[in-house]
């Protein structure tokens, strides 16, 4: 065996690792805690490509942790999806480490920094473990580390409203949580095992037979329930909001970006790997039932974002309406649905990064939450808020930043299925994308064209580098990925259609 | 919160002080059989556990804790994992899968396999002993 | 023959990098700004003229970035002879509105933002005239829309905010109209290049009307047609002068291009034809004229009876466009030539008003042809063109529409012969009185303009201005020749004969 092939693990590893040593290590020296999760939060990103690369070379990986081959033993099985998922999260890491560096010492209290570090490496790990599992019972271990270091990162201000969001959070995960188990559950009474790929054989043979297809049906919708909380899918979002505005920015930005889209990984998982795509797509069209949801998130969603007054929360509401348009894609069910819904993750994951990242920044310069008092800051913060009107553009899907590939991917996958069904969701996806237009406008026309209500406030104040370089780096991906799509959809496209079986 | 539950009752103090060193024996063998006979570190974190949660109920939060101090809790809460994920590591060294025990490393594959299973449990031990003392603590009013 | 040429992505990049550069150099020097700014849409317009001879010859010209976009729709360039001549006069225009907003500037605010987002529209345009495929060409469009957005709310006063924000809203929900257009025009035939006339050719259904309808939503409105006007009244006159003759004069031959691109590469002659919809755009064209000069009757403010005016004049090109011969193509681009020169002819002159003489109202420029003689000779001669005196250039365009008019069918020209002498008269009403009273009425004894000397505006604003009234009468005087030169080839290559 070569090194090559422990790569699934090692992805995992890393983060965890990292996770263990950073309280001893910040315990004798906390600035030894920020230099160590970046290196580390590095390796892991090189080792997502390398990952990423092997499996395009190789295709799918499955390892055997312990020598024990599947189903008895617990297996690791990487495919073009999960190496995907892995280069979003350790890149979107990557930068939220990088930017915390400053953003944490000012934020946050000198006691919480190592449990700042240490939490959000445990959430990485978890993020990277429940991508690249191939075990449904790993994949609910991985998700309950991601989501009580995400309660924790939430609350760590230590603020009464930030312990309360936490709080609601906490309660609404919790029930996710539990019904998943509740799912898995069902489905080992079953077919007494948890590999999926081997529950995705014994599945085929229990569709419509008897009892045992309520009992497959009834674990189907508490899958879908679960992991649509944790996901924030409408009308399961009601703890997004309240939980993205009120954590530490950098945290934001990781939540936001990456952590409700490993929700929507398990959904796909759900849905694809453990289901057959005839199953879910034609017998019981659930696919079909979470579009239509898609398709009231991104309305809604974004009309609640129209009514927002923080910037934050605006952005959280944004948040909502686009994990309906990653949801909707994998609904589709289409091959370019699908790959437009996967593209999406990345597109929108550096976009709503770079938003929440900026947002920090403006708090962090001036104080200032309130979308209308943004006025002046282009003149302040120009970088800052030209990566901010970059990322806004590919939110709303402008040419030639990356969000408008998505939507083109979306929408030809929407005109495919050939159904009535299809021209609503195009109806969706361009109704909100102007939507979305409306209130990022809003915001850019605050900041740049809007007289400023205290002249000394657009004194030139930049953003400190350390915070800005993360900004820029994904600001320009916003861009960069916009011209040159095919380099996330070299991955995209293979994991859609192997996730399709077509 | 500080005062112990029994006031200055003297058979209560006398007698966990006395059953506290035993409790902690049987933890360690319920941790030493782990991986022949039922137990495991586990179990035997909790066990152990138990014992410093007796002489806080006893002796009153402050002398348990001067027994054991944070700054021993703090290691020992991040080293445990800290074993557990190396002796994986060490697998991949050896030249197996991760955790793969069963693999012949200087020793035949039995013996290296009861070594690192062992060495595991004493991990998760490690780590299950701190944690619970630190939850106790922490819900006690630390 | 194809030749490979990067010479597009020069004629793209040169404004695009000239504009940052210029952005940064306006820190320091407002006359280096001007300058580099200048200089970048004189390289971009040599370039252009440097692939003439390649073009004429028969050429194409073509450059793709074949790593960009989505395999089958790579950002890609293709150069044939009508968006070479469009890009040729566009680049032109450029430069004469560059040189004339250096002076025109410098009493208003945020002037190297203007001059940034000047050079990027250029950059814009020239990218949609140049695309290979429709989906480049949607990229350059939409980037277009957001560019001229902020040279629409410049001024940053709630009444440019609020037309600023009709632009952009209308502009976005149409382009997202034809963007579904697009994507339907993908999933029929799988391809979205522009070099085939008639990549539709062999779909059948209604799906062609809900297509035809969708694409031309978004080309129209940018247009600034009839029942998409709307913006166009209240973004146009808000901008800074130089900025609304690039709008009025440039931006919207976008629109008119990408619309003619749409019926003639999209859809095809034949396919058009088929579908028996020649009528009803004509239709809209003729109703597009009409509307727009009965509402230019009733303006008092100068800058909004021009932008009135472009409503009508972009009926004429959709008119002429719409009717499938290759006479009324040959009008319509004639027209969108005419159009160009005259419209920021006249708009150069109501910004050289405004800054000499603080005039906006028509009633206030009684006597004012005595104290700024060159800008009302300038002003005269467009308006004449505007009406269609002949010999000027506008005279030709509705020469060759009627011409093409008549090839299409008897009760159609008959039709249209109506429509035209009635704009044509529309177009003297409030054309002739403006420049009656500039030249022949006294000072009225308000006189608003009082304090103004008997000088005309500075050398650089008058100029340009100079050039484009010099241009409409010698491009009216030898339109038989450059018909022969220019534009009969042109036409042939877009119809294919």
């Amino acid at each position: 065996m070569t090194w090559a092939s422990h790569l699934p693990i090692i992805v995992v590893l890393i983060p965890l690792l990292t996770a263990y040593i950073t309280p001893m290590l910040g315990w004798m020296d906390k600035r030894i805690c920020n230099p160590l999760v970046i290196v580390s939060t590095s390796f892991a990103f090189i080792a997502s490509l390398l990952l990423a690369r092997s499996v395009l070379t190789r295709g799918v990986i499955s390892y055997h942790m312990g020598g024990f081959a599947p189903p008895f033993g617990i297996a690791l099985v990487v495919d073009y999806f999960g190496a995907y998922m892995c280069i979003v999260i350790s890149f979107l890491t990557l930068m939220a480490a990088i930017y915390s560096r400053e953003y944490i010492a000012k934020e946050l209290h000198e006691s919480k920094t190592a449990p700042y570090y240490t939490l959000l490496m445990l959430m990485t790990g978890g993020m990277m473990g429940a991508s690249v599992t191939g075990d449904l019972f790993n994949m609910f271990v991985f998700f309950e580390i991601l989501s009580i270091s995400s309660y924790a990162l939430v609350a760590i201000t230590g603020k009464k409203v930030a312990i309360l969001a936490s709080y609601k959070y906490l309660l609404l995960g919790a029930i996710g949580t539990s019904f998943t188990l509740v799912g898995i559950a069902y489905l080992y009474i079953l077919t007494g095992t948890l590999n999926m790929a081997d529950l995705s054989v014994r599945l085929a043979s229990l569709y419509g037979v008897g009892r045992s297809s309520w009992t497959l049906l009834v674990a189907l919708a508490f899958f879908m329930v679960g992991y649509s909380i944790k996901a924030a899918l409408f009308p399961l979002h009601t703890w997004l909001p309240d939980a993205h505005s009120m954590a530490p920015s950098s945290i934001s930005a990781v939540l936001s970006g990456i952590l409700i889209k490993v929700g929507a990984l398990a959904l796909i998982r759900v849905l694809f790997n453990i289901f057959q795509p005839e199953f879910v797509v034609e017998t019981i069209p659930v696919t079909s039932m979470i579009s239509w949801m898609a398709a009231v998130a991104i309305i809604v969603g974004s009309l609640f974002a129209i009514s927002q007054v923080d910037l934050k929360r605006m952005l959280a509401y944004s948040s909502v309406a686009h994990i309906g348009f990653i949801i909707l894609g994998v609904g589709l069910a289409t091959g370019y649905g699908t790959t437009g819904g996967i593209l999406h993750i990345f597109n929108h994951a550096m976009a709503k990064g770079c938003l929440f990242l900026c947002a920090g920044a403006i708090i962090y310069k001036t104080g200032l939450r309130n979308i209308d008092d943004l006025a002046g800051l282009g003149n302040k913060m120009p970088f800052t808020m030209a990566a901010f009107t970059i990322a806004a553009l590919s939110m709303i899907g402008i040419p030639p930043t990356a969000g408008f590939i998505s939507k083109f991917y979306l929408g030809l996958g929407a005109l495919e299925t050939g159904t009535w069904s299809g021209w609503v969701f195009i109806g969706a996806i361009l109704l909100g994308s102007l939507l979305t237009a409306i209130f990022y406008m809003r915001v850019i026309n605050n900041i740049y064209f809007k007289e400023p209500l205290h002249r000394e406030d657009v004194q030139r104040d930049e953003t400190p580098l350390g915070m800005l370089i993360p900004i820029l780096i994904l600001a320009g991906g916003c861009v960069i990925f916009g011209i040159f799509p095919r380099i996330p959809l070299s991955l995209a496209e293979p994991a859609a259609k192997l996730l399709l079986g077509i | 919160m500080s005062e112990s539950l029994f006031g200055e009752d003297v058979i209560v103090r006398t007698i966990a002080r006395l059953v506290a060193p035993f409790i902690q024996l049987f933890g360690l063998y319920v941790l030493m059989h782990g991986h022949v006979s039922p137990g495991g570190g586990f179990q035997a974190g909790v066990i152990i556990a138990s014992s410093f949660i007796l002489l806080a109920l006893a002796l009153g939060l402050p002398e348990s804790k001067e027994r054991f101090k944070k700054t021993i809790r703090l290691p020992m809460e991040s080293s445990g994992p800290l074993i557990f994920a190396l002796i994986g590591v060490t697998c991949i060294l050896a030249g197996g899968y991760y955790l793969q025990y069963g693999i012949a490393f200087l020793f035949p594959p039995a013996v290296v396999s009861a070594i690192l299973i062992s060495a595991v449990e004493i991990g998760i031990g490690i780590t299950v002993l701190a944690m619970i003392v630190t939850i106790f603590y922490a819900m006690a009013g630390d | 023959m194809i030749i490979i040429s990067c010479l597009p992505v020069i004629a793209l990049l040169s404004p695009l990098i000239g504009g940052i550069i210029a952005y940064q150099a306006g820190k320091i020097s407002e006359t280096a700004r001007d300058l580099i700014s200048i200089v970048a849409a004189i390289v971009s317009f040599i370039v252009i003229v440097a692939m003439v001879p390649t073009i004429l010859n028969g050429n194409t010209i073509e450059y793709s970035f074949y790593y960009t976009a989505i395999s089958t729709l790579p950002i890609a360039f293709r150069v044939g002879p009508f968006p070479l001549f469009l890009g040729l006069v566009i680049s032109f225009a450029w430069i004469l509105s560059a040189v004339y907003s250096h002076r025109y500037m410098e009493r208003l605010h945020s002037r190297n933002r203007f001059c940034l987002f000047m050079s990027l529209t250029l950059s814009a345009v020239i990218g949609t005239l140049f695309a290979k495929n429709m989906f480049a060409l949607f990229i350059f469009f939409e980037i277009t829309l957001f560019t001229s957005y902020v040279l629409v709310i410049h001024e940053e006063t709630p009444e440019a905010m609020a037309a600023g924000k009709k632009y952009l809203f209308l502009g976005l929900a149409t382009g997202l109209v034809m963007f579904f257009g697009i994507l339907l025009v993908y999933l029929q035939v799988g391809t979205l290049d522009l070099g085939k006339r008639g990549i539709l050719d062999g779909v059948h259904g209604n799906i062609l009307y809900v297509i035809l309808f969708t694409l031309l939503v978004g080309a129209l409105f940018k247009a600034g047609m009839f029942p998409l006007h709307v913006w166009l009244h209240s973004a146009h006159p808000i901008a800074p002068s130089p900025a609304s003759a690039v709008l009025s004069g440039v931006v919207v031959k976008e629109g008119c291009y990408v619309m003619i691109r749409i019926l003639y590469d999209i859809f095809g002659v034949n396919l058009l034809k088929t579908m028996l919809v020649s009528n009803w755009l004509v239709l809209l064209g003729g109703l597009s004229i009409f509307f727009g000069s009965a509402m230019a009757i009733r303006q008092h403010d100068l800058k909004t009876m021009l932008a009135y005016s472009t409503v009508s004049k972009v009926g004429y090109i959709f008119l002429g466009a719409a009717l499938l011969t290759p006479t009324g193509l040959q009008g319509a681009m004639v027209q969108i030539f005419h159009h160009l020169l005259a419209k920021s002819a006249l708009f150069f002159c109501a910004g050289a008003l405004i800054y000499k003489a603080g005039i906006r109202d028509i009633d206030q420029m009684a006597g004012i042809g005595k104290k700024m003689p060159i800008t009302m000779m300038v002003f005269t001669i467009a308006a004449l063109s505007m009406i269609g005196v002949p010999p000027l250039v506008g005279f030709a365009s509705k020469w060759y529409i009627v011409l093409g008019a008549l090839e299409a069918g008897r009760p159609l020209a008959i039709g249209f012969g109506l429509v035209l002498m009635l704009s044509s008269l529309m177009n003297a009403i409030y054309f002739i009185p403006i420049i009656i009273n500039a030249f022949f009425t006294g000072e009225s004894e308000h006189g608003e303009h009082k304090e103004v000397r008997p000088d005309d505006v500075p050398l650089s604003m008058a100029v340009p201005m100079v050039i484009l009234a010099i241009g409409i009468i010698v491009f009216g005087v030898l339109s038989a020749t450059t018909s022969v030169v220019v534009i009969k080839p042109t036409v042939n290559a877009m119809m294919g004969l």
